[in-house]
């Protein structure tokens, strides 16, 4: 019983963290219809720049505001430079996304170099949260599934409560016919894009805490983010919150029972789900 | 006020992709209203396309009261005045009723209000917390009319409003385009039924082979059983 209360908050756990990373590129991606490829990059630099923040002035809330607003604005300068110019040709602004992570990751690794950093959060996120049955469980770890959950209850109110909520809706479901209604589209796309970076920033901060930060995670949670998008069906948050899940449980339960096939199994779940619903489990057709 | 816009279409080429649809298409309503009537394949969507901005004109002028539209963004030429009603609908299916309106209205101003299109349309009051999707055919039909009208557009262009709904509905529907001239808003209507084309204005465009083929008024067209013959494929009686 123990053993499987943790396996489920183990899976929870990589969920909120894929859902945090992927709930950005799965609003940009149903918006812009284009496969943000620099998403995992935007995680990486994130995880970076906060962990300069903190270390500098020693405090983790501020690194990971400071991450959040900077690579927000690294988004906004990528949308309004790179991709803009290219607008209405997805296949080249996918490409231009790919050279621009490329660009970054190299970046990165010239000025971090390959190694490991561990974040030092706050004294009262290190310990153990006491809990029933499991006696406890790391505080860092409920942190990344409290900050999942508080992400995907502000993200739900932008978007059901809001007039931006609307113009982002109805820009998923027509682009054309709400340019055509008199709405400046090419605004309402630079502000979820930007949204989007800042979000998958955050997630870097939070990420690198509850785990580390070290080249190559920019593809891992590239790759996670494209699986959960194509699981659950771009642009919809309930989608991207149901993929993360259920990638998380089957990573998580597929390395503690069938350990050697575990990385199958994600990709099995996305077969099955192409094969049956190509849109998405939560997608539009 | 009585609609007093212009619209001139002059010499207007359009491609879908590599292949030339309008060939120099001329085109004049002035007034209350006008008609476009063709087959399938006349060019007729490719046209509204092109006068709101969401396809490039290749080549010639589209001049609304004065103001050249072509080569604007499509939402340049909604502030101009110009709105549509789109082929198929195309309401958002992940707004409500209510969402569709609140979100148009008050961008220009004009007589237009949510109230005033739940007034005209009281079967999208009862449905206002329904979904795009979740509409029959005519109640998204009257939803993309009010949504168009919340603009409060001095042009209204309406693609093909009529296709799949029943006569009872379509009816209800020509009645509220033929009120619209008395808040100054102009109707170009684009149909393949006959019957809708020539009850909604008083003047036909004949639209073939991406050129304006003949205009000729309403009546001279459904009594011509040739022309209808020729031009439309269909007899009318």
């Amino acid at each position: 019983m123990r053993f499987y209360i943790l396996l489920s908050l183990n899976a929870l756990t990589v969920a909120s963290l894929y859902f945090l990373v992927a709930s950005g590129f799965s609003l940009i991606f149903g918006l812009l219809r284009t496969v943000n490829m620099a998403h995992g990059a935007f995680y990486l630099l994130g995880a970076y720049v906060g962990y300069d923040i903190a270390s500098y002035t020693g405090s983790w809330l501020l690194g990971l505001a400071g991450a959040a607003v900077a690579v927000a604005a690294v988004g906004l300068v990528m949308h309004l430079t790179l991709l803009r110019t290219l607008s209405g040709d997805e296949l080249r602004q996918a490409l231009v996304t790919i050279g621009f992570a490329i660009v970054v990751g190299d970046l990165l690794l010239a000025r971090y170099g390959g190694i490991t950093y561990q974040f030092a959060p706050p004294e009262i996120l290190y310990g153990t949260t006491p809990m029933p049955v499991i006696r406890g469980y790391p505080t860092i770890r409920l942190v990344v599934i409290a900050s999942a959950l508080l992400v995907g209850l502000g993200l739900w109110l932008l978007i059901h409560r809001t007039r931006l909520g609307m113009l982002i809706r109805a820009g998923v479901d027509d682009r054309d016919i709400l340019s055509a209604m008199g709405f400046n589209v090419q605004r309402v796309l630079v502000l979820v894009f930007a949204l989007g970076a800042g979000l998958a920033g955050l997630a870097g901060v939070i990420g690198g805490s509850a785990l580390s930060v070290s080249p190559g995670e920019d593809a891992r949670f590239l790759l996670s983010s494209l699986v959960v998008v194509i699981i659950g069906g771009m642009g919809s948050l309930a989608g991207a919150a149901l993929g993360a899940l259920l990638i998380g449980f089957a990573e998580q339960f597929g390395l503690a029972f069938i350990p050697n096939y575990a990385t199958l199994l994600t990709f099995l779940l996305m077969v099955a789900v192409l094969a049956v619903r190509p849109q998405g489990l939560l997608g539009r057709g | 006020m009585e609609s007093t816009n212009s619209l001139v279409v002059s010499g207007l080429e359009v491609r879908r992709g590599a292949l030339p649809v309008l060939h120099g298409v001329e085109l004049r309503l002035d007034g209350p209203s006008l008609a476009i009537l063709g087959r399938n394949g006349a060019g007729k969507t490719t046209l509204c396309s092109a006068l709101i901005g969401l396809l490039p004109a290749g080549r010639g002028s589209i001049r609304f009261n004065g103001v050249e539209l072509a080569g604007r963004k499509p939402h340049d030429i909604a502030s101009q005045g110009v709105s549509i009603v789109p082929q198929g609908r195309r309401v958002f299916p992940s707004l409500s009723v209510d969402e569709h309106l609140r979100l148009m209205q008050g961008r220009r101003p004009g007589p237009w209000t949510a109230e005033r299109v739940y007034e005209v349309f009281p079967r999208l009051a009862e449905r206002r917390r329904n979904f795009g999707n979740q509409l029959s055919g005519g109640e998204q039909q009257m939803l993309a009319i009010g949504r168009a009208l919340l603009t409060n557009p001095r042009l209204l262009i309406l693609d093909e409003p009529s296709e799949g709904l029943a006569p009872k509905i379509v009816d209800h529907l020509l009645e509220v385009l033929g009120s619209l001239h008395r808040d100054g808003t102009s109707v170009l209507i684009v149909e393949q039924n006959l019957r809708v084309g020539t009850s909604a204005a008083e003047r036909v465009a004949i639209m073939s082979g991406g050129q304006i083929a003949l205009v000729i008024s309403s009546r001279e067209l459904w009594e011509d059983d040739g022309l209808q013959q020729r031009y439309l494929g269909v007899a009318s009686h």
